[in-house]
């Protein structure tokens, strides 16, 4: 079986876990820094998607999965935690700068009403932030929004074949 | 600018949709939950409305008659999108007085030109009518808000008045000849209407008919014309010599804030290197005539100068709203604000898909940049991304 593999990172592993559950409708395991699901296409192809939660201070399962021959790279903020970007923006920096990867940053919103953010920011192309990453906004919990963000992750990898 | 309302929970139908309405420079309401869709059209005043039929919680055909039933949005013109193509379901919509009917799937390319269509027609209707059927429209110069509403109070007329000033549009709804409400943006209604009263460029449109809606506005036409025109008054004195109000404004290069008092650096703080005067007006967090104020003395002091942009090129600029809406968003902390202004701070250095520095040879990058490099090239010559670009495409196709 072809597999592709996406890592889904965050400051908790609340918001990967919800992003992999909305796409692949059902966590297959899950530890306190990790969390696994499967989505396939067919018997013959699929995409592995690891949730992990980011633990810079120690040798965690966090930097197994990085450092592992990604399709790319989802990184994961609430728009309202400023704790979460804060802790997230020096590792997308990072990897911005080592990794060749796609990288996508989703701005999480938990409800797209509140704070109210026009629609005309949720481009399905996202924002380019550098090179090879991207951002945009996203609600995780809704199967649309997050499969979204995966496609945007794939056209991305297109657009290096084409 | 013409705004269009999209309802379907089908994003992978309507987001390429919506996408080709914006490349066409349409303003592009979304939504993918009828609910929302119903709270927001009680405020909101489209151009155009596309709606699934078959839609969770309220379906297209109760949400068409709930939009017909709103004096504000009784002639926006409604298209139903379906799947279904049983023709009994397609005569229930149109029996229903929809305007037109797609069935889905439907090439992006006719549903823009049907639409087009229709909003030609309605421009072409509007031009033969000098007037609505019951009502009547003209200029805010000839006729501004305080005019409009000591005229209908002396018939003592229900009717909305829809007020439009360059993107805005704003209603105000009068019960028997009596202001009750009044909708702008998101303003509270007492403050939506003191901005309106200060409209005196722009076009009206009344139209009478039955208001029912709760009373928002407390005080009478009396206490309101009052106050309308002293701002009028006001607002025309401190406009003397500024530009227009649509006039681009940047920053200069004058850094030292001391003699600024509060207020001033607080709106100076709204603009993002550039904005329309007018935006930094609705950005504030004064009163409007006060913000006014506020523009002209930092024009004055010369913290402020104008530019010959063209504001709208300047308003089509993606990042830019983006950044403004980052920074005026008060739920998100201003420390988010901050990050994700340097966020962008750096792509507006680079075109997508650029470096962020200029560009080396192969030979020259560092080491783990090359390796790195060698590495994207094996994987691109093997077809070896673990994927081919085939299983790829098949990805992406079972998740659209």
């Amino acid at each position: 079986m072809r597999i592709g593999e996406v890592a889904i990172i965050s400051h908790t592993l609340t918001e990967p876990e919800t992003f992999i559950r909305s796409i692949c409708g059902k966590i297959e395991v899950q530890n306190p820094t990790t969390c696994f699901g499967r989505f396939d296409v067919d018997d013959q192809l699929g995409l592995h998607l690891y949730g992990v939660r980011i633990d810079p201070e120690s040798k965690s399962f966090f930097w197994d999965i990085a450092s592992r021959k990604m399709l790319g790279y989802i990184f994961i903020f609430n728009w309202d935690d400023r704790t979460m970007l804060e802790s997230i923006k020096p590792l997308v920096d990072h990897f911005a700068q080592q990794f060749e990867m796609p990288i996508v940053v989703v701005a999480n919103i938990a409800d797209r009403s509140v704070p109210p953010i026009p629609e005309k920011f949720f481009q399905p192309n996202g924002i380019a932030l550098a090179a090879n990453a991207r951002f945009t906004f996203g609600q995780i919990s809704a199967p649309a929004d997050a499969k979204k963000v995966l496609v945007l992750l794939i056209n991305m990898l297109l657009e290096r074949l084409d | 600018m013409k705004k269009v309302v999209l309802i379907d929970n089908d994003t992978s139908y309507v987001l390429p949709l919506k996408s080709e309405f914006e490349k066409a420079d349409y303003e592009v309401i979304y939504f993918d939950d009828s609910q929302k869709a119903r709270e927001a059209l009680q405020h909101l005043v489209p151009d155009i409305i596309l709606c699934e039929v078959e839609l969770p919680q309220i379906n297209g055909h109760a949400l068409f008659k709930e939009v017909r039933s709103l004096a504000a949005t009784k002639s926006v013109p409604f298209i139903f999108l379906s799947g279904q193509k049983r023709v009994d379901d397609r005569i229930k919509s149109m029996e229903l007085g929809v305007d037109d009917y797609i069935v889905k799937p439907c090439s992006i390319e006719e549903i823009m030109a049907r639409v087009r269509a229709l909003l030609r027609e309605i421009s072409e209707t509007n031009e033969h009518q000098s007037q609505p059927e019951k009502g009547f429209s003209g200029n805010l110069t000839e006729m501004n808000l305080v005019d409009l509403i000591q005229t209908l109070e002396l018939g003592k007329k229900s009717a909305v008045l829809k007020l439009k000033h360059n993107t805005s549009t704003g209603l105000v709804f009068l019960k028997h000849g009596e202001v009750i409400d009044a909708t702008l943006d998101n303003l509270p209604p007492d403050q939506a209407l003191l901005r309106m009263f200060t409209w005196t460029v722009g076009t009206f449109v009344v139209e009478m008919s039955a208001i029912e809606r709760e009373r928002t506005i407390k005080q009478s036409n009396k206490e309101l014309i009052t106050v309308g025109l002293r701002r009028i008054n006001e607002w025309e004195q401190i406009k003397e010599n500024l530009p227009s109000l649509n006039t681009v404004v940047v920053k200069t290069e004058l850094n030292n804030y001391q003699g600024l008092s509060e207020d001033e650096k607080r709106l100076l703080a709204t603009v993002d290197q550039k904005s329309m005067i007018y935006e930094m007006i609705q950005k504030s967090h004064t009163d409007d005539i006060k913000a006014l104020e506020l523009i002209k003395s930092l024009l004055k002091k010369g913290y402020l100068k104008e530019t010959d942009e063209n504001y709208l090129s300047y308003t089509d600029n993606y990042l830019a709203q983006l950044k403004e809406h980052a920074s005026k968003s008060r739920s998100s902390s201003d420390r988010v604000a901050a990050i994700m202004a340097n966020f962008f701070d750096r792509s507006d250095q680079q075109q997508p898909g650029g470096n962020e520095q200029p560009r080396v040879e192969r030979r020259q990058l560092p080491d783990r940049r090359r390796y790195l490099r060698r590495r994207f090239d094996r994987i691109r010559e093997t077809g070896n991304i673990h994927l081919t670009k085939a299983e790829l495409l098949m990805i992406r196709e079972r998740l659209m």
